[in-house]
């Protein structure tokens, strides 16, 4: 037992703590872009696992600050639903301790506002001395995930959210 | 895309292999089809697919093919194709080994994008369940299903028994079977969970690594293994059979259920296995050591078998074949013992088991010369010879029992025997013996036999054929007298159908209520309550003589040839064809046939023995006619969208098929476009072009036929128009007339405009004129001249004279002009003068009058000028005190100005204001300039437009 937990401590994981997230949100009458530099994530090259986390109320660079307040307080609702989440497992089998480029797809649980939705996706990984950058690109149905929108603000709201990911990971 | 022109049959082949272990006789005739195509010919074509539209799709190594049963079109892909599926929408799909997805769509493979990205691995399989939502299996990755917004995954994590998926199949609830290795798992989503779980049976399974999964018509599954053959899964009972315990076959690669009567077991090295549904018999193994791909049955009933070694081999699967190495076979019957048995030139022979080669073994040492034969309701087996009389074997068991005429037999060379419970029929060349069955059964060795021949009623005693119709009437096809009919002993005679005489009837059927019979002429009738009917026989038909008629379950009349069959609808009057063999080499073989209990057809065609299958679901019975393409000025167009072309668009050219893979080869076409041509055109091409057809609509109508008849066939039609040029468009032509109208409208309004102001000038003029002169005789005027007058004659005589000159002058002058619309200035101003003369004697110096007019060759209103002053004169005072100043100047701004001091009457002198306001008048009718009227305090002005021309 003692050495499990010792191969364990051994164990290494890719680890990042300020990984850029940013979202674009293209709506006929406005166009709105956030970002947030504050995404966390690891990846354990053993189990192909991996998880990611951002603190909602990390996001910057609305058009006002009114609108900041709108994402947070009306639609995510940062204060119930602290993080938007995605943890699962990679499907493509790669060696994520070797370096290269790949394109895998991963397969996890994404949640945001709270709603937990099943999802693939598609990453670019560059592995390079012990180094690991991501780079994804997919979109969220705002409907997916019961944001809902008032009528009046629907012109300045996509149904369809894009996200872009970008996030050094370290071998830790 | 590449296409062969050029491809060809291969001569049939005929395929036979055997192995040791299952072996009897029952084959397909696979006919090979080559993959005829450059760059094709080391490919391997694996999986199989008929469209909703009739094309056949093909899954190579290199590609995907599309085959009209000719000529391959193929499309090219990057990695092997390893599942093909046509979904709800009628949208093919291709799997590829590389994981990518390709969908068809106007003739092109085009790649599915999707925001997760495509698998990595082998994609072995599409479905979808009632969601709509398309499901596909890969071999590595599990099972993905999109449900149109994002695509999802179920692999082990999820409860999948294996992320190695062989094979899936959607059931009828639409829940998803997969094939893994290690059992079956069952998916499905609902209320947008998805849920994956191993299945409850596994347990039961004999080998949990299942290969293939397949539904048959009754919902059971059907679950091939790696090691230990197949089962069936009864979904109502949840029972599991092991069909085979003792498999020794090796892996299954597919299943395919025939007509619900056979499972084809498509096997990964050892060919194909046979196995009746019926008896639960493993028949044969065809096409051993082969790796089987897959199997397909097409809406012809064809079976399509994709192997490694052969390719792609086709069959008809309503037709088995029994090779039985013997010779002179002569007739067939289906004993529930001795199985198959045929009747030989040297003997009765049947095949003895299934495990012994399948060969024929004779029943008896004896050689009869066996040429009829029947197996009565107690299974007794009843020979007819040719001129060595009637033998018996009761029950099939030895010893012989032998009739002869000194039995009572009518002759000893019987051609025909049928029956029923009580009696038997012999057809004979010495006329028709009825034999007492019931009478032999209970033990009689000499049961009673009665003839019938031309003593006692028959028109010739030389009979080919015997039938008992449903209503226990009994036939007799003749030799040379036509059909007999016998009913409760009375004989009626038809020597003649429709004035043909029918000599030798061969071969007697029912169907549909009527009797069928053939003659020696090759002719075929149908007989109902005294009226024939003659068949024409298809051309590919008319080349053999018809043997025998059988009526099979469906009620289609068989007819039998060297060639093989023809299938007669009764109803329609449509025949089919269905090849069998080589066909010319055997002689006719009259009513070499006989029906089994399951009442299919077995039938003597050459040294084979072929099993007949009524087709249980319905099939084509012709090609299926489809428009392939369609160019205009040959650039081809999307003819599923558009049926409308301009005028100048009307170069036509339609590509054709009539997909007909039980012989492509036999289609030939007829057409007609519908607002051109009158009538049918025949034809083989594959395309016709119509160039510089007119405006108009048109249905071009297009029937495939595999024969040259075109009753009740299947249609293909595109209606489609040709517009007129523009300038036939109601449109246009509607534009043009509301156009001209426009023109006409305006113009008569103009012209009633002017006219009705010509007439108002011309109202106005006379008005005028009859004012000017009601004026001017007026009696003031003329009193007051004539008092002016009488001063002047006596003061001054000649002044006198003057004055009346003027006066005539100035009447004159009014009688002169009152005609004119207008007269020039020149002429208005000696008016003028005239009547200020007349005035002045009258006034003096109290009258002031002052001109100032350059513009003497204008034009004005004639009497303009004179009224005015007349106007002046008749209201205002005139005295020394007041005296009254009249002046007529010209202003820069294109007017006349006529102004006089203002100095009204107390009393004024009665006016009608009718003067003023007629020249207000006539001006609005000459110009668009207004006549002006200003009063001041001290001045009336009139201000008169200056005309610049006499119009």
């Amino acid at each position: 037992m003692l050495h499990l937990s010792v191969f364990q401590l051994v164990a290494q994981k890719y680890q990042c703590r300020n990984g850029q997230i940013s979202f674009t949100s293209d709506a006929p009458l406005e166009l709105i872009k956030a970002s947030s530099n504050a995404l966390k994530g690891a990846i354990e090259p053993e189990q192909m696992t991996f998880a990611f986390a951002v603190k909602n109320r990390t996001f910057r660079g609305f058009n006002s600050p009114l609108q900041e307040e709108h994402f947070n307080e009306d639609y995510i609702e940062s204060p119930k639903n602290e993080h938007s989440t995605f943890t699962g497992k990679i499907i493509d089998k790669v060696d994520l301790t070797k370096n290269g480029k790949f394109t895998i797809r991963a397969k996890g649980i994404l949640t945001v506002h709270g709603v937990a939705q099943e999802r693939i996706i598609k990453s670019e990984i560059d592995i390079r001395d012990k180094k690991l950058i991501v780079k994804a690109q997919f979109t969220v149905l705002l409907a997916d995930h019961n944001i809902a929108i008032p009528k009046i603000v629907f012109q300045k709201i996509a149904e369809e959210v894009q996200l872009l990911i970008n996030a050094e990971f370290i071998l830790q | 895309m590449k296409r062969v022109t050029h491809a060809r049959w291969v001569a049939c082949m005929v395929v036979i292999f055997f192995t040791l272990s299952y072996l009897k006789a029952q084959q397909f005739t696979f006919k090979k089809h080559p993959l005829s195509i450059e760059g094709y010919e080391n490919a391997q074509v694996t999986r199989m697919l008929e469209s909703s539209t009739g094309w056949l799709y093909l899954a190579s190594t290199k590609g995907l093919l599309q085959y009209n049963g000719l000529n391959f079109n193929a499309l090219a892909t990057e990695s092997p194709i390893t599942a093909l599926y046509e979904d709800r929408q009628k949208r093919l799909w291709c799997g590829l080994k590389n994981g990518d997805i390709f969908y068809f769509e106007k003739q092109k493979l085009l790649k599915w994008v999707i925001e997760e990205g495509t698998p990595k691995v082998a994609i072995t399989g599409f479905a979808e369940d009632k969601n709509g939502y398309l499901w596909f299996s890969t071999y590595g990755e599990g099972v993905y299903f999109h449900d149109k917004k994002h695509l999802y995954n179920l692999n082990t994590d999820d409860g999948l028994s294996g992320n190695d998926v062989y094979s899936m199949m959607a059931d009828t609830d639409g829940t998803m079977w997969l094939g893994t290795d290690d059992g079956v798992s069952v998916c499905h989503v609902e209320k947008d969970v998805k849920k994956a779980e191993k299945w409850a049976f596994n347990n039961d399974l004999p080998d949990l690594i299942i290969r293939t999964l397949s539904l048959d018509k009754q919902g059971n599954i059907w679950i091939g293994t790696h090691d230990k053959g197949f089962c069936t899964f009864d979904r109502t009972t949840h029972k599991i059979t092991h069909l085979i315990p003792d498999w020794d076959l090796g892996v299954v690669n597919t299943i395919l259920i025939l007509n619900n009567q056979t499972a084809l077991i498509g096997t990964e090295g050892n060919g194909l296995l046979h196995y009746s549904l019926l008896d639960g018999k493993p028949e044969l193994s065809l096409l051993s050591k082969t790796k089987i791909f897959d199997l397909c049955l097409d809406r012809e009933s064809n079976l399509w078998v994709l192997s490694n070694k052969n390719g792609i081999l086709s069959a008809n699967s309503r037709i088995e074949m029994m090779p039985t190495m013997l010779d002179s076979l002569q007739a067939v019957a289906v004993h529930p013992d001795l199985g198959t048995i045929i009747g030989a030139k040297n003997g009765l022979f049947h095949q003895k088991s299934n495990r012994e080669n399948g060969q024929f073994v004779r029943v008896f040492p004896q050689k009869l010369n066996i040429i009829s034969l029947y197996i009565d309701a107690y299974d007794n087996i009843w020979m007819g010879t040719f001129g060595d009389g009637l033998y018996c074997l009761r029950k099939g068991r030895l010893p012989l029992i032998r009739f002869t005429e000194k039995n009572g037999l009518s002759n000893g060379s019987i051609f025909s025997i049928t029956g029923n419970r009580e009696q038997l029929f012999m057809a004979t060349l010495g006329g028709m013996t009825e034999l007492d069955l019931s009478g032999f059964e209970k033990g009689n060795s000499l049961p009673k036999m009665t003839v019938f021949n031309t003593q006692n009623g028959l028109s010739t005693d030389f009979i080919y054929k015997i039938f008992i119709d449903s209503k226990k009437r009994i036939w007799l096809g003749t030799d040379g007298k036509g059909l007999t009919v016998g009913e409760g002993g009375v004989f009626r005679h038809f020597s003649t159908a429709n004035d043909v005489p029918l000599q030798a009837v061969y071969s007697i059927t029912e169907s549909d209520d009527k009797i069928w019979f053939s003659t020696a002429q090759n002719r075929l009738f149908s007989l109902h309550n005294g009226v024939f009917k003659e068949f024409l026989l298809p051309s590919n038909l008319k080349q053999f003589k018809i043997t025998s008629l059988a009526t099979d379950e469906n009620g289609d009349i068989v007819v039998m040839h060297a060639g093989g069959i023809h299938l007669l609808n009764p109803k329609t009057g449509h025949f089919q064809s269905i090849k069998i063999g080589q066909g010319e080499k055997s002689e006719p073989n009259l009513n070499a046939f006989a029906y089994d209990d399951k009442k299919q057809i077995w039938l003597i065609n050459g040294n084979d023995i072929v099993l007949y299958h009524a087709p249980k679901t319905p099939v084509a019975i012709d090609p299926q006619p489809i428009l392939r393409g369609m160019s205009i000025f040959m650039q081809p167009i999307d003819f599923q969208i558009i049926n409308r072309f301009s005028y100048d668009k009307n170069y036509l050219t339609f590509d054709y098929e009539g997909l007909w893979f039980t012989d492509p080869e036999s289609v030939r076409y007829r057409y007609r476009l519908e607002g051109l041509d009158r009538d049918w055109k025949m034809t083989r091409e594959r395309q016709i072009t119509y160039s510089n057809l007119p405006s108009g609509k048109y249905t071009f109508r297009l029937q495939a036929s595999e024969y040259d008849n075109f009753d009740n066939i299947r249609e293909l039609t595109y209606a489609f128009t040709i517009d007129k040029p523009f300038w036939w468009q109601w449109w246009f032509i509607l534009l043009s007339i509301i156009g001209a109208g426009s023109l006409v409208y305006f113009f008569i309004k103009t012209r009633e405009k002017r006219l009705a102001r010509e007439s108002a000038l011309q109202r106005e003029k006379i008005e005028s004129q009859l004012e000017t002169l009601k004026s001017q005789i007026n009696p003031h005027f003329l009193f007051n001249s004539f008092n002016t007058l009488i001063a002047t004659i006596e003061e001054n005589p000649k002044t006198a004279v003057e004055y009346v000159e003027k006066m005539s002058d100035f009447y004159r002058s009014i009688l002169q002009v009152r005609e004119k619309n207008v007269i020039t200035m020149a002429e208005e101003a000696q008016l003028l003068d005239n009547f200020i003369f007349l005035q002045k004697k009258r006034y003096g110096d109290n009258l002031i009058f002052e001109t100032d007019i350059r513009s003497k060759n204008d034009f004005i209103v004639p009497l303009s000028l004179q009224l005015l002053a007349e106007n002046a004169i008749k209201h205002n005072v005139v005295s020394k005190a007041y005296p009254l100043s009249i002046s007529v100047t010209e202003a820069d701004n294109g007017y006349w100005i006529v102004k006089n001091t203002l100095r009204t009457k107390a009393e004024n002198e009665p006016g009608t204001g009718f003067g003023l306001h007629s020249l207000v008048t006539r001006y609005a009718l000459l110009t668009d300039k207004k006549v002006v009227i200003e009063k001041t305090e001290n001045e009336f002005i009139v201000k008169i437009p200056i005309l610049k021309n006499a119009e």
